[in-house]
C-alpha cells in the first residue's frame, strides 16, 4: 500500500518536472543573430536605447535618433525605448543584473551615483579617443557632472538648472514691469505677495513639496551647505540655512504668496494655465509655455546676491551598463559623437529650448541671436554640479528634505524641522 | 519498454489520476508565480540584498528588528488598516444594497447595473488620474464650481484629513460593481416564496432585507469580506496616482512604503522583503479570522 502511494508521487511528481522543463525550454526559444563582432550577418549593429524622455522633449529626441540611423554609415541602427524616470530606475538595475538590460541609456547625474557605487556601469574614459571627439568642446563643469573619483563615467547629453519663469501679462495687471526679471529671492517674495489674489485665485511664487533643487539654490546662495566639505556629515543645521527656511515659510505660509501644498508638476499646470506669477523648474517648460501662448519671460534662479552668482547644475548623460557587450562599445560611441556635434547640439538647443555645454554651439550665431537658450546658457558660467558621485543624495532629497519641505510650507517650526533634518541626514551619512 | 509506456497510460487515465492532470496547469503556475516567489521573498528578508544584488551578505532577523522601530512603517501599516476599514464595509454595503434594489431584470435595472459596472473595467490608473484632476484645487471641474458659487474650496487629496478617506471613496466607487455583481447573483437566487410568505406576514422592505436577503448570502458577504480585504491590505495603485503617500505620509500604505523602499535609490530590496513577510503575515491573520467568523456564521445559519 505505503509502495503504490510513494509511485502515485513519483510519477506526479515526473509530470511536474517535465512540464517545467518544457516551460523553461520554451523560453530559450529567442535566437541570438548577434555575431562575435556585435553586428549580425547583413552586417547591421542593432543597439537598445532607454531613457525617461516621456514629454515633447522625447519626440525631438527621437526624431535624432531616426536620422542617425539613416544617415550613419556604420550600419547601425538604435531602437529606443521611453519610459517615466521611477519606471526607468526600477527596471534597470535588475535588468543590468540579469544580463537583458539595454546597450546604453540615459540617466540623470543624481540617481547615475547608484550605479557606479554598485559597478552597473562601464568607464568611458576611453570614449575621448573616439575619432572625431574633441574633449576641449566641452564645458568643464558638464564634464565634471559625470566625472566620479577622476573617472568619466556619463557623457553629458543635456544640462539643466533651476530658472524662473515669470508671467508677463500678471505682472502688468498688478502695476510691476513686466520686462524687469525677478533677480534675487526678496523681490520674487515681494512681488508674489503683490500679485496673490485669492479672489480670482490667483498666485504669486511658492515652493513645490518636492522642490529641494530650489531650496539647495536658495541654501548654498545664503552660505549655507547640506552635507560638510569631505560629505561625512551633514552640515544642514546652520543660521544660514534657517534664514532660508524661515523667509519660505513667512512668504508661503503666512503671507499666502501662493499655494502651500503643491507637487512640481500641479505646478507646471498653474504657470501653463496662467494662474501664478512665478514659478521656478528647470528648461523643459519653455515648449509647454510657448505652445499655451502665455506672454512669459526666463531668468537664471534667483540669487541672494546677483553680483556673486551660484546655481545647481545638475544634467542628463550616456552611460553604458555593465552588462552590453564590449563590441558595441563603438557603436554606441559613434552616436554619443554625433549627439555632441554642433548641429545636432543646436538642434536641440533651440528645438528644446534647453542651454547649451558644448563651446561650439555656444559661439554660434544663430544660438546667440535665441532670447531663450542664449539667456539659459548665461547660467553655465557660474552653475556647479551638487556633491557629484555622492550615491546618498537621492534618499536624503525624498526622504528628509521633501517631507521636511512640506511640513515647513505647512507652519512646522523652522529651527525643530532644520535640526531634524540635520539628524537624519547624519543617521545616513555617517 | 512498450508494456512501461502503456501501464503509464493506464495510470493517468484513471479518473481519479487524470484530475491531477487537469489541474496542473493551476498547479504550475501557482507553483512558479506565487510559491515560488513567496518563498524567494522569505529568503531575501533575511539578507541586505540591493536591487542590483552586489555585496550580498546574510543579515539574520536584522530586516525584521529594524521593521519595529521604522516609524514610517509602522505609519504606513496603520494607514493601510485605516484604508481597509473605510473601504471594505463600505464597498460591501453599497454593493448588497444597490443588488437588493436593482434585483429585478426590468430594462432600468439592467441599464443601472451595466452603469455602475462600467468604472470597474477601467484601469485604476485611469480613474486615478481622472479623480485628480476633477478635484485639484486649482484647475479642477469640482473646485471651479465651488469657487463659482462663492464657497470656500477644500484642498481635497493635497488635505491630510481628507486625502485617506478620498482614496477610499475613489476605490469604493470604482470597484463596487464587482461587489453588486456578485452578490446580485446571490440574492436572484433566493427562492421567490420566502419573500411571498413575508409579503403575507405583512413584513416591510427593510424587514424582508435584514430577515431574508442578508441571513441567505451570508457565504457571498464572507467571500466578499475576504476578498476585499486582501484587496484593501495591498492597496497601491490609486494612492501612486493621486497622491502618492502624502500629504505628510498621510496616505502611504504597506506596499506603498515597501515599494519605495525596494524600488527607489537606495534599492534595499532586502528591508523591502522583510517588510512583505511581515504584510503577507498579517494579511494571512486577518483572512483566516474572517474566514472562521464566516464559517461559523454559515453554521449557525443552516
Amino acid at each position: 500500500m505505503k509502495n503504490k502511494k510513494t509511485n502515485t508521487f513519483f510519477k506526479i511528481f515526473t509530470v511536474l518536472l517535465t512540464s517545467l522543463f518544457f516551460i523553461t525550454a520554451c523560453g530559450n526559444d529567442k535566437e541570438d543573430s548577434t555575431d562575435s563582432d556585435g553586428s549580425n550577418d547583413s552586417g547591421q549593429t542593432e543597439l537598445t536605447f532607454w531613457n525617461g524622455f516621456t514629454a515633447s522633449d522625447g519626440e525631438i529626441l527621437q526624431e535624432i535618433v531616426d536620422e542617425f540611423n539613416q544617415t550613419n554609415d556604420k550600419g547601425i541602427n538604435i531602437k529606443m525605448e521611453v519610459m517615466t524616470w521611477a519606471n526607468f530606475n526600477e527596471r534597470l538595475p535588475t535588468s543590468i543584473t540579469a544580463g537583458s538590460g539595454p546597450d546604453f541609456v540615459l540617466m540623470n547625474n543624481v540617481d547615475f551615483a547608484q550605479y557606479v557605487n554598485n559597478g552597473a556601469v562601464k568607464p568611458l574614459d576611453d570614449f575621448w579617443n573616439y575619432e572625431g571627439v574633441d574633449q576641449d568642446n566641452f564645458e568643464e563643469t558638464a564634464l565634471e557632472l559625470g566625472e566620479i573619483d577622476g573617472t568619466q563615467y556619463f557623457i553629458p547629453m543635456q544640462v539643466q538648472g533651476m530658472f524662473t519663469y515669470w508671467n508677463k501679462d500678471l505682472y502688468e495687471s498688478a502695476g510691476l514691469d513686466p520686462e524687469k526679471a525677478p533677480e534675487t529671492w526678496e523681490e520674487v517674495i515681494e512681488n508674489a505677495v503683490k500679485i496673490a489674489d485669492p479672489s480670482t485665485n490667483t498666485h504669486g511664487f511658492t515652493i513645490n513639496h518636492d522642490g529641494n533643487a530650489i531650496l539647495y539654490n536658495w541654501i548654498i546662495q545664503n552660505g549655507g551647505q547640506i552635507l560638510n566639505e569631505d560629505e561625512t556629515e551633514s552640515a544642514f543645521a546652520s543660521d544660514e540655512t534657517l534664514e532660508v527656511l524661515e523667509k519660505i515659510q513667512e512668504a508661503i505660509h503666512e503671507n499666502k504668496s501662493g499655494p502651500e501644498y503643491i507637487s512640481g508638476a500641479e505646478l507646471d499646470n498653474l504657470l501653463m494655465s496662467g494662474q501664478i506669477a512665478m514659478h521656478i523648474n528647470g528648461p523643459w517648460l519653455n515648449n509647454g509655455l510657448i505652445a499655451n501662448e502665455i506672454n512669459y519671460g526666463v531668468t537664471t534662479v534667483p540669487q541672494v546676491n546677483p553680483d556673486t552668482p551660484y546655481a545647481v547644475l545638475d544634467g542628463v548623460g550616456f552611460g553604458i551598463p555593465s552588462s552590453t557587450d564590449d563590441n558595441k562599445t563603438e557603436a554606441i560611441y559613434e552616436f554619443i559623437s554625433y549627439w555632441n556635434t554642433t548641429e545636432i547640439g543646436k538642434k536641440w538647443s533651440i528645438e528644446n529650448g534647453f542651454p547649451t555645454y558644448l563651446k561650439s554651439v555656444k559661439e554660434d550665431s544663430e544660438i546667440q541671436d535665441n532670447e531663450i537658450v542664449s539667456e539659459l546658457t548665461k547660467q553655465l558660467d557660474f552653475a556647479e554640479p551638487l556633491y557629484p558621485g555622492n550615491i546618498d543624495m537621492p534618499t536624503i532629497n525624498a526622504d528628509i528634505i521633501e517631507p521636511m519641505l512640506e511640513n515647513l510650507l505647512t507652519g512646522g517650526d523652522p529651527e525643530e524641522l532644520m535640526n531634524q533634518a540635520d539628524q537624519e541626514i547624519n543617521d545616513i551619512v555617517k | 519498454m512498450k508494456n512501461k509506456v502503456n501501464s503509464l497510460g493506464k495510470f493517468w487515465n484513471k479518473p481519479n489520476h487524470a484530475a491531477y492532470l487537469f489541474m496542473l496547469p493551476s498547479i504550475l503556475i501557482l507553483l512558479i508565480f506565487i510559491v515560488l516567489p513567496l518563498v524567494g521573498t522569505f529568503a531575501l528578508s533575511f539578507t541586505d540584498v540591493n536591487l542590483f544584488f552586489t555585496n550580498t551578505k546574510f543579515v539574520g532577523l536584522e530586516n525584521f528588528l529594524r521593521f519595529f522601530q521604522d516609524e514610517r512603517a509602522i505609519n504606513a501599516l496603520i494607514n493601510t488598516l485605516q484604508f481597509t476599514l473605510l473601504e471594505t464595509p463600505a464597498q460591501i454595503i453599497l454593493g448588497i444594497t444597490t443588488a437588493f434594489l436593482l434585483k429585478r431584470n426590468t430594462r432600468f435595472n439592467r441599464l443601472t447595473r451595466s452603469v455602475y459596472y462600467m468604472p470597474v473595467v477601467i484601469s485604476f490608473t485611469v480613474a486615478g488620474i481622472i479623480w485628480a484632476m476633477i478635484l485639484d484645487p486649482n484647475i479642477g471641474a469640482v473646485p471651479y464650481f465651488l469657487f463659482k458659487l462663492g464657497l470656500p474650496i477644500p484642498q481635497f487629496f493635497r488635505d491630510p484629513n481628507m486625502a485617506m478617506p478620498l482614496v477610499a471613496a475613489l476605490t469604493v466607487w470604482k470597484n463596487f460593481g464587482v461587489s453588486l455583481t456578485i452578490s446580485l447573483t446571490a440574492i436572484q437566487s433566493i427562492p421567490d416564496s420566502l419573500y411571498e410568505a413575508a409579503e403575507i406576514d405583512g413584513a416591510t422592505k427593510a424587514q424582508e432585507f435584514f430577515h431574508i436577503t442578508i441571513p441567505q448570502i451570508i457565504p457571498t458577504i464572507g467571500f466578499l469580506a475576504i476578498t476585499n480585504l486582501i484587496g484593501s491590505m495591498q492597496v497601491f495603485d490609486q494612492i501612486y496616482i493621486t497622491t502618492s503617500g502624502g500629504p505628510q505620509y498621510a496616505t502611504e500604505s504597506a506596499v506603498m512604503y515597501i515599494y519605495s523602499r525596494g524600488f527607489s535609490s537606495p534599492y534595499e530590496l532586502g528591508y523591502a522583503s522583510a517588510l512583505s513577510a511581515v504584510l503577507f503575515v498579517i494579511i494571512a491573520i486577518i483572512t483566516t479570522i474572517t474566514t472562521i467568523i464566516t464559517f461559523r456564521q454559515e453554521k449557525k445559519m443552516s
